[in-house]
């Protein structure tokens, strides 16, 4: 019999050793700790606005359904007929009375219930009890402006609040560059991607501070030339953030009044002005970051990005893109030019991230070079007042925070 | 324009692509040009959904500057391309001068490389609409070029060849 992984030992605070990556009890692992155990992003609210609608997607390899019942209430099924096994929906979004399994027919409310099975009186009694062959629910649906997590099998042990405790202040900044407070996701695009490495290649890229001048040298030129990007990249006075329970930020620009105003010109200005008050109006618009909210869920700058394991080199992220509520539609078209220009397949910026994780995910087979390394800045970490640890933000201290919550996360047990 | 005319049109601007031959089919689109494929859905407003690619043409020739560099790391090593074309129709263009042209096309795409993991051939079959207008008595341009993908919705990676 093997000896059980010490993922103590794996997962160092400076360094990650390379099975994490392509060991496939490793993913087994974390499937069952982190991904059925703890907070997931599931759906944002504007995916299912009204009463039956619904969003099909995955919580790790498990098939779910985000609904919303008659009542307005949001459930997180397992999709997977109770009887013998077949998904009761088949399309990733739509509105519906029920989901109906096509093999016999079980039939189940919008909140998981089994309402009926076909020809029942071929049971016997004794044979079938309807009261515990409901779809299985997650055991905890909440969400935080709009941004819904369930926790598929068990408690988490660390409360919805508390798990965003760290780094609430920024999903608000994201959520009020609209002056009413609200976005809609997705309904403006998604890309999709999969790429030949591990789901953590992606965790960690999604606030990589290091590599951007390096992998999107192409992109940068252009940005740098054409669209008033900052030239001294390496000199920004930026940080990367722990923000506590495996959740991290990475400052990407931080704008002086000036560049605001050039930026996003008076009429978008003003209307968040009038909404927020100049202050924080003017929050918003100058900062600019990503965010991870561990083990799946990403914010950039124009989408919800949700990071999903197939196999342990296998991996499928997708791009919700986000438009604004209540801004001329012309601000949205902007949106839509920005994201394409850095993010999905054809665009400048992606492709050469997934093109780099892919020969990551070839070279972590070299065994006899173990450690992936994530020590930058490690030694000049700092704490900010809020206790949160703080690097430059080309260093590596947002890599390193999904680890201290993958540590704590990974040493508990399965039930 | 007649029929022999346009298909002998869109035979050269894929050999110009299959070619690599990407500055010479920059010069088959107009200076007003728009060149898009859409994402998600063929019929997406692109002003309110985002596309793979809604280049006019500054953003093309960026976009062949980076395919030109060295830097371009989504492309190394480069895709090679084979267009196939077919259902070739022809109508009226909205504005004078100008006509309609749709196309079923299949692009094959492959990477060449033994030292990145499995590289399949891809096959991308596509709807195309190109508008070409008159622009001297005899030379026709593209005003217009849409790539419908039939997997427009799909999981796609790497689209940074040009289709």
């Amino acid at each position: 019999m093997n000896k059980p992984l010490d993922y103590k030992d794996l997962a160092q605070v400076d360094r990650t050793h390379i099975s994490l990556y392509t060991d496939p009890s490793v993913l087994q692992d974390e499937l069952e700790r982190i991904f059925y155990r703890s907070w997931v992003y599931v759906a944002h609210d504007s995916e299912l606005p009204n009463p039956g609608d619904y969003k099909a997607t995955f919580i790790g390899l498990v098939p779910v359904i985000v609904s919303r019942d008659m009542a307005g209430k949001v459930h997180v099924l397992v999709n997977r007929c109770m009887h013998r096994g077949a998904t009761v929906c088949a399309t990733e979004k739509g509105n519906v009375k029920s989901f109906m399994c096509p093999y016999h027919g079980w039939e189940y409310g919008l909140d998981g219930q089994l309402t009926a099975v076909a020809m029942p009186r071929g049971y016997n009694p004794g044979e079938i009890d309807k009261d515990t062959l409901n779809l299985i629910s997650a055991v905890r649906v909440e969400s935080y402006r709009g941004i819904i997590f369930a926790s598929l099998l068990a408690e988490p042990d660390v409360s919805l609040t508390d798990k965003l405790s760290g780094v609430k202040e920024y999903i608000d900044l994201y959520m009020d560059f609209s002056p009413v407070g609200e976005i809609l996701v997705g309904n403006s695009g998604v890309s999709k991607h999969l790429y030949k490495g591990n789901w953590k290649i992606q965790v960690e890229g999604s606030v990589e501070g290091y590599h951007a001048p390096v992998t999107h040298a192409t992109a940068f030129d252009v940005m740098i030339r054409k669209m008033g990007f900052p030239g001294n990249y390496q000199d920004q006075p930026l940080h990367g953030i722990d923000g506590g329970h495996g959740n991290n930020v990475l400052e990407v620009y931080r704008m002086p009044d000036e560049a605001v105003h050039k930026r996003w010109g008076p009429e978008f200005i003003d209307l968040l002005t009038q909404a927020h008050g100049r202050e924080r109006a003017m929050e918003v618009l100058r900062t600019r970051f990503n965010m991870v909210l561990f083990p799946n869920f990403a914010i950039l700058e124009y989408q919800f990005r949700v990071i999903r394991p197939i196999e342990p080199e296998l991996t499928e992220v997708r791009l919700y893109h986000t438009t604004l509520k209540g801004v001329p539609a012309k601000f949205n078209t902007r949106r839509v030019r920005e994201h394409e220009f850095f993010y999905g397949p054809a665009s400048f910026g992606g492709p050469d991230d997934y093109a780099v994780f892919d020969r990551m995910g070839a070279g972590y087979h070299a065994q006899m070079a173990p450690w992936v390394y994530l020590n930058r800045g490690y030694l000049s970490e700092t704490t900010d007042d809020h206790g949160r640890r703080v690097g430059g933000h080309t260093q590596e201290t947002q890599q390193r925070a999904p680890y201290y919550e993958y540590r704590r996360l990974m040493a508990q047990t399965g039930k | 324009m007649d029929r022999d005319a346009v298909e002998a049109f869109l035979i050269e601007e894929a050999r110009l692509i299959d070619e690599k031959r990407w500055r010479d089919w920059q010069k088959l689109f107009s200076s007003d040009a728009l060149y898009w494929i859409p994402s998600n859905r063929l019929d997406a407003d692109p002003l309110q959904h985002v596309s793979f690619v809604y280049d006019d043409m500054e953003l093309l020739n960026e976009r062949l500057i980076r395919l030109e560099s060295e830097f371009c790391f989504a492309q190394a090593v480069p895709s090679s391309t084979l267009h196939q074309i077919s259902n070739i129709a022809i109508a009226p263009g909205e504005q004078d001068g100008e006509i309609a042209v749709r196309s079923n096309q299949v692009i094959y795409e492959f990477k060449n490389n033994s030292q990145r993991r499995l590289e399949p051939l891809n096959i991308f079959p596509a709807f195309c609409e190109h508008i070409l207008r008159r622009a001297d008595t005899d030379v026709w341009q593209m005003r217009y070029k849409k790539v419908g993908l039939l997997n427009c919705d799909a999981e796609i990676t790497n689209l940074t060849f040009l289709l």
